[in-house]
């Protein structure tokens, strides 16, 4: 085993933060619904926050109709005090209600675009690498490599400081770190299922190479990917804060991260103008990493139980 | 116009100090200074190097606490003696005569004499973004007397002396540079002087350290063992290293604007906003003339009709600022035309004004999107573009931010030409011919310089008035002339002017006697102390 | 094969790796608008056509890229880094001063991580289903979920300012001549809170990595044998279970490496710690290529060595991966 190989039982539990484990007593070993699933408090949980989330998205900015970004009333208004602020506003007078409503789209949709752009391309890449083998893996490998060498914030940093700072920006740094991760682990399971009866019974029957990869073997695989998905959405949101915090973030919408960025030079003094997004922002990647797990042990009861 | 060095964009004017109050010095003269202790300064940006003969890019480096120039300005702007005791100018203006200070040593035991200051300039002229201009027509230094220079100019040079203080023109040891590419002297990092203090360390991305000199020149000075200057990047760190006690003094806000107010009334603190007097930051606005919308004129006077220019300054500068509607700052009084006001905030007539340009309102209420940069140095230059964004969203005009990395914004504005307005910082100088006329001048329509006039503003008349003024010897004459120019740029309006920025100095109030001239960051602390003895 | 010659044979395996990731960096960083000429016009705020025409030209800015790119393959293979364009210092000595700085950092936040990590894992598989399980978990996802730089500022207003127990930041005491045991316990002092706020993010990882390692472990027939011979129940954990642990948390914590180094840019930030994050975030602002491949090169030699350390590592703990390689 070379460092950059890993053992594909490792790679398995490459699901930030070690998935699966967060209600043992989920082990439902059942399949047949959604319904036993959200019968567990923690995933039913979960489920409900992010379902209000991406409601909030979807239906916030209906709610308050603007741009979020006017200046709309007094500066630093507490919250609660004032209801045409409900949760104030920041040192320039916009409403932070308004900013966290519409944050809420900028946030998801950052980490959702991220998730699905890295699944693609990282999927394809590691299945294709993985069922090939020979030269082509060889070369994935190295490419896989090359990513995982250099630290990824830095290189996300690079590019979005020499790009224009905006949504899109942002988004493309984002996945072009995050599709390793999903190369390798796609590429090892892909690998480990190869040898498997299913596939060898699919082979000697004369399926095609494609088929059964993208029939066979990748819906055997979903699970975990899926798991790997609501990881990445929740580190990209992180991430996407981060950098809001060294200024690089789209100075055109409001996301909960860049609401951070521009509240943070009065942290000492008022407190609401970063808590209120940074509650935003942890409640949401606590709920998608429960979810992750509650979604792994409800599809791979092997696992773990 | 000159933009605004990171360092020199604190040094505005003092005149019209918000918070004039009185030199430290008077209230601390009856007081006995205390000898010893260390004094812990801190800076936001790490200086590249730590002379300033090359670039004056990021942070101050050690400034006059180790390396000198001829002269100091005083906290009144008169020019004082430092390694020059005394000068002369001839009739015609053109042969500078300094005498020096005699028995002083460099920090390497050689004594300072005539060739190293000939030595310095000669390079300076070459090598020195600004020293470039103020020794253009430096023909000849006769260094002939060890304790004598003299510049032979081949035109007058009236701004001479205010450009040779420590800061701008710092004297280093001919015996290290000799021989040597300046730019690379390695020595520009561990730096030899004649200051009061001497270079011990610089731990880069940590600190400097510094110690005293016991050779110092001036008699009984310095009070100070030591000196640290600290390097810390975020600025809400530094306030939490002032609470903490952990440093004792810093410059140009080196808190965030809105918590100044911890300070104010807190007797272990102090605030000061003299010892900016050079330079002068006007926030502005800069129109792209080359293009729809803003080459019209009610465009423009719609974008100045639309500034609340009280809101402007209280939420963006939080009030450290006063208003500045014309192209020289208040501060700059000798040439300040106090008659012009700000277009009056008045959203209705933008409004008019707009649809009379011919740019009604679409179906979704905007009228039309316009490309928006902001200088990315200043976080406050940030707040104010989220300021006109809104502002500008109120009548109609969609203006989305850019927000590029420094060397971007560069290429952008000044290469690329491709925003429509600007918001920046820019000192005026100390003189218009200084920071003024590279903004508006036609001749200064240059592609890939920075803070050349990029808005490409052409007027004949303007560029006429900018040519005559320069060698009008007349003070009264070049005033006119100079008022004369404000009002027209006022009219033409290629740029709105908003606020000339007063930069804050926060201390222990332990520190006494630090503020004794206009050089802020790069002061000399010759002649400080802590009451304390130091924390 | 001896640990020896796999130690050379992966270093070798490297080396082309690096080499590829200078080039592809040298190329990015080329696409990004502006050069260092332009950037110190913009920060020192004054700028002549003489001057920025006459810098780029000893920079070499003004040939061709490939040209460049051949210059600096060249000053690689005289194992130099170059001199670098903003500090005129070579890049090597401008690294030599932060990296150990960075390597300090990183390395005691991953310790902090896996030490905290696996004793809260440890805890939780023991305790598997119950509250304190339950409890664990949460605790450390919530540190998973919050942002480091918030994490750092709370921490700078906590313990520096409200309560005065540590410094604000910083790597050391300036000037201080404190040697021996009460060094190290200084050093400690200003190590602890960026440390922390770099390790919050990895405990929950390498806690539920160490949680369902054990688990299985736990149910593997011959620690069941074991506990049913009398075995202490806290023996066998220790023995048989955090051994068997060990491999994937180590696997996994070779792979953060590069992730521990990027996220070393904002908190060293915020605690003004002297190391190598700030110094890539000056070089790409300034577009100092010349340093920004220097450090991309460094660090991924840093990364290299950390997963040949973890292989290594491995052989140790499990003896069979050598035999099966």
């Amino acid at each position: 085993m070379t460092p950059l190989e890993i053992d594909p039982n490792i790679a398995r539990r490459y699901r930030e933060p070690g998935a699966g484990v967060f209600d043992p007593a989920l082990g439902s070993r059942n399949r047949w619904g959604g319904i036993r699933f959200l019968k567990t408090p923690s995933a039913a949980l979960a489920t409900a926050i992010l379902a209000f989330g991406i409601l909030t998205a979807i239906v916030g900015p209906i709610l308050r109709p603007g741009d979020p970004l006017r200046i709309t009333g007094e500066p630093l208004i507490q919250p609660f005090v004032d209801w045409a602020h409900p949760l104030g506003t920041d040192v320039l007078g916009r409403d932070l209600f308004s900013g966290v409503l519409f944050g809420a789209r900028v946030s998801l949709l950052v980490g959702l675009s991220v998730a699905f752009i890295s699944l693609v391309v990282g999927v394809l890449i590691g299945a294709i690498a993985g069922y090939a083998g020979g030269w082509i893996d060889w070369v994935v490998t190295r490419g896989i490599e090359i990513f995982q060498t250099i630290p990824g914030f830095v290189l996300l940093v690079v590019l979005v400081s020499v790009l224009e700072p905006s949504a899109t920006t942002v988004i493309i740094g984002l996945a072009l770190i995050s599709w390793d991760a999903v190369a390798r682990l796609t590429r090892a399971e892909v690998i480990n299922h190869r040898s498997r009866e299913y596939v060898l019974a699919a082979e000697t029957s004369g399926v095609s190479g494609p088929r059964i990869l993208f029939g066979e073997i990748l819906p055997n695989i979903a699970p975990t990917l899926i798991v790997t998905a609501s990881i990445i959405v929740a580190s990209a949101i992180l991430a996407e804060s981060a950098l809001s915090f060294l200024g690089l973030g789209d100075p055109n919408a409001a996301s909960w991260g860049s609401m951070i960025g521009s509240g943070r030079e009065q942290i000492r003094s008022y407190w609401f103008p970063t808590v209120i997004p940074g509650a935003f922002i942890v409640v949401t990647v606590f709920a998608l990493n429960v979810l992750g797990d509650a979604l792994n042990d409800f599809l791979n009861p092997r696992s773990n139980g | 116009m000159t933009r605004l060095s990171r360092r020199d964009f604190g040094k505005l004017l003092a005149g019209t100090a918000l918070l004039g109050s009185l030199p430290s010095s008077s209230f601390a003269a009856s007081e006995k200074p205390v000898q010893g202790g260390t004094l812990r300064v801190v800076m936001g940006l790490e200086p590249a190097t730590q002379v300033e003969i090359l670039q004056n890019a990021g942070g101050a480096g050690v400034g006059g606490r180790v390396v000198e120039g001829l002269v100091t300005e005083g906290l009144d702007l008169s020019i004082q003696p430092q390694l020059a005791t005394s000068w002369s100018v001839s009739d015609d203006g053109l042969i500078y005569t300094f005498k020096l200070r005699e028995g002083v040593t460099w920090h390497d035991g050689t004594p300072f004499t005539s060739a190293d200051v000939a030595h310095t300039y000669s390079f300076l002229k070459d090598v020195h973004p600004r020293r470039r201009n103020t020794f253009a027509n430096l023909v000849k230094i006769d260094d002939s007397d060890p304790h004598t220079v003299v510049l032979h100019f081949s035109r007058p040079a009236p701004a001479l002396l205010p450009a040779l203080n420590a800061n701008s023109a710092p004297i280093v040891p001919k015996h290290l540079y000799e021989g040597t590419d300046p730019r690379t002297n390695p020595w520009n990092a561990k730096p030899i002087g004649t200051g009061p203090f001497v270079f011990r360390e610089w731990v880069r991305g940590s600190h400097t350290l510094l110690e005293r000199n016991p050779n110092y020149w001036a008699p009984e000075q310095p009070n100070l063992d030591a000196i640290i200057i600290r390097y810390i990047p975020d600025a809400v760190t530094r306030l939490a290293a002032f609470e903490a006690n952990e440093v004792d003094i810093g410059y140009s806000t080196p808190v965030p604007i809105g918590e100044l107010a911890r300070f104010k009334n807190n007797p272990e603190f102090k605030l000061d906003t003299e010892g900016y007097s050079l330079g002068g930051g006007l926030n502005q606005i800069f129109f792209n003339l080359r293009f729809e919308p803003f080459k019209k004129l009610e465009v423009r006077q719609a974008v100045a009709h639309a500034i609340d220019i009280n809101a402007y300054i209280a939420k963006v500068w939080q009030g450290y600022a006063i208003p500045s509607p014309s192209a020289i700052v208040p501060a700059m009084k000798h040439f300040h035309d106090a008659s012009i006001k700000h277009y009056a905030y008045d959203p209705a007539e933008a409004e008019r004004l707009l649809d009379q340009a011919g740019y009604p309102r679409g179906a979704d209420g905007t009228r039309f999107t316009v490309r928006f940069t902001a200088n990315p140095f200043m976080s406050q230059v940030i707040d104010g573009a989220n300021f006109i964004r809104s502002a500008l969203a109120e009548i109609g005009i969609r203006a989305e931010i850019a927000l590029y990395d420094h060397p971007t914004y560069i290429k952008k504005l000044y290469t690329e030409g491709a925003f429509d307005l600007d918001i920046q910082v820019l000192a005026n100088g100390y003189d218009p011919t200084d920071g003024i006329q590279r903004g508006y001048h036609s001749g200064n329509i240059k592609e890939g310089l920075a803070w050349s006039n990029h808005a490409h503003y052409s007027n004949p008349e303007v560029d006429r008035i900018f040519d005559e003024a320069a060698y009008e010897p007349n003070p009264e004459k070049r005033r006119a002339l100079y008022v004369e120019l404000q009002q027209i740029l006022h009219r033409d309006l290629p740029a709105v002017n908003l606020v000339q920025y007063q930069p804050v100095t926060v201390s222990r109030a332990a520190l006494r006697d630090h503020l004794i001239d206009q050089q802020n960051s790069s002061t000399s602390y010759a002649r400080a102390w802590l009451a304390d003895g130091g924390a | 094969m001896t640990l020896l010659s796999r130690l050379g044979f992966l270093l070798l395996k490297a080396v082309p790796t690096v080499f590829i990731v200078v080039t592809l960096s040298f190329f990015f960083v080329q696409l990004a608008p502006g050069d260092i000429a332009d950037y110190i016009a913009a920060s020192s705020g004054a700028a002549t056509e003489e001057g920025t025409s006459a810098l780029r030209e000893s920079l070499g800015l003004d040939r061709p890229i490939l040209e460049q790119l051949l210059h600096y393959y060249g000053t690689l293979a005289q194992f130099s880094l170059g001199q670098s364009m903003r500090f005129d210092v070579p890049v090597t000595e401008l690294i030599a001063a932060r990296l150990p700085s960075t390597l300090l950092l990183v390395g005691t936040s991953i310790t902090l991580a896996l030490a905290l990590g696996i004793a809260a894992g440890a805890v939780m598989a023991l305790n598997a289903g119950r509250s304190k399980d339950r409890l664990l978990s949460a605790v450390t996802l919530v540190l998973y979920s919050i942002p480091s730089f918030w994490i750092g500022l709370m921490l700078i207003i906590v313990f520096a300012v409200q309560l005065g127990w540590l410094p604000t930041g910083g790597a050391e005491k300036i000037g201080s001549r404190a040697s021996g045991f009460s060094y190290l316990l200084e050093r400690g002092r200003y190590l602890l809170l960026p440390s922390l706020a770099l390790a919050s993010y990895y405990i929950a990882i390498y806690a539920r990595l160490t949680r369902s390692s054990m688990l299985e472990v736990i149910r593997q027939d011959h620690v069941r044998t074991a506990v049913a011979k009398g075995l202490n129940r806290w023996q066998v954990s220790l023995r048989h279970i955090v051994r068997n642990a060990l491999i994937p948390v180590s696997t996994m914590a070779g792979m953060h490496i590069a992730g521990i180094l990027g996220g070393a840019v904002v908190v060293e930030t915020v605690f003004s710690w002297p190391g190598m994050g700030r110094l890539t975030y000056e070089a790409i602002n300034a577009r100092d290529y010349v340093l920004l491949l220097g450090i991309l090169l460094t660090s991924a030699f840093v990364v290299i060595i950390a997963n040949i350390l973890v292989d290594l590592l491995h052989r140790v703990l499990d003896p069979r991966i050598g035999a099966r390689a």
